[in-house]
């Protein structure tokens, strides 16, 4: 959604990160190394920004520091619209920090990860780890009033998700050939549970 | 958002429950719970039968309080007073059941699969608390809503 809004992917995820990080600064090549995005094309869309008002620019040597601009006068706007689009998975990341240690990988699927998502969309999130659906909730229920956007929350035990995958069962079936945005581990720690 | 604002915005309105109804809707609640159990139903449908066992156990608590849903959204506001009506304590089960709402709707209406043995194992277990906990609170708030057989 905020990407057809702002008419530029890349200009959606930088907006997203430097929102969502307003403490901090950044130079060209450290967003460039966050976002695997092209360092020219990257340059050129924190100038456009800064020229608008949302960024500040501040030059030191040779390096020129970017970040989100709070004097800005929709700057509580955007930061709210990039929390709850493109920010999404840093808040729920957060929001399930205390538990990680016994999720072995957890990841937003569906609308989301295919950034396919709308106002209304729900936000579907799947967990594997040694944890219950209950302390799911209780860890997700600051994000959830955060972002206002219903969570589908599914937690597997290991075993039961490596013998679903192995089975061939259609929903994990479907989840492992969708686009997924990681919050805890990574494609490699899925694959090993996949088999 | 407190029941009374939910009152005021017509969520939620006067009610005078019965003994009869609220031996009704347990009845509900164990022949949901005893479906659930089923072990050759899909996981799916046990989860979502757990679940509305557990919906109606929030109902009666809401009924015994003197009110009922009206209009949309009416399993949300049942889970969203709980804790209002049942005490603090019952924040953790309201927020849990909350997040089960979300499931049973996209199991309902919208994927199949999507739930885990586990999910089933927890949802039944917390259902099945749900019901000793709301007796023992009928008992000693609302007992004269309890009829001889759920004494």
């Amino acid at each position: 959604m905020i990407e057809r809004l702002f008419g530029s992917k890349l200009r959606a995820r930088l907006l997203g990160w430097l929102m969502t990080h307003p403490q901090e600064r950044y130079f060209v090549r450290q967003l460039t190394a966050i976002l695997h995005e092209d360092s020219t094309n990257v340059s050129r869309e924190l100038a456009r920004l800064a020229s608008m008002g949302l960024l500040t620019c501040r030059q030191e040597g040779r390096q020129k520091y970017y970040q989100a601009n709070r004097r800005c006068s929709v700057f509580e706007e955007m930061r709210g619209l990039a929390v709850k689009t493109i920010g999404l998975g840093d808040v729920l990341r957060a929001a399930l920090e205390p538990i990680a240690g016994r999720i072995r990988v957890a990841f937003l699927f569906g609308s989301f990860a295919k950034r396919q998502d709308t106002a209304d969309s729900d936000v579907d999130l799947l967990a594997v780890g040694e944890v219950g659906s209950a302390e799911m909730a209780k860890a997700l229920r600051p994000a959830r009033a955060k972002l206002s956007r219903e969570i589908n929350v599914t937690v597997y035990p290991p075993r039961e998700f490596s013998a679903k995958a192995k089975a061939g069962h259609h929903f994990i079936t479907q989840v492992l050939k969708g686009d997924r945005i990681y919050l805890v581990g990574s494609d490699d720690a899925l694959k090993r549970l996949a088999g | 958002m407190p029941l009374k604002d939910l009152l005021a915005e017509g969520r939620l309105r006067s009610h005078k429950t019965s003994i009869q109804e609220v031996a009704d809707l347990l009845r509900v609640v164990d022949r949901d719970l005893a479906d659930a159990g089923i072990l050759r139903l899909s996981a799916d449908r046990r989860f979502a039968t757990a679940y509305n066992a557990a919906l109606q156990l929030a109902t009666i608590a809401l009924h015994a309080t003197g009110y009922r849903c009206a209009g949309a959204a009416h399993h949300w506001a049942t889970f969203h007073v709980l804790s209002e009506i049942m005490g603090t304590q019952a924040q953790a089960r309201a927020d849990y059941l909350e997040s089960c709402r979300t499931k049973r709707n996209m199991t309902d209406y919208d994927r199949a699969g999507a739930i885990s043995n586990q999910e089933v194992d927890e949802i039944l277990a917390e259902a099945r608390a749900f019901r000793n906990d709301l007796l023992r609170w009928l008992t000693r708030h609302h007992p004269v809503l309890l009829s001889k057989e759920n004494r």
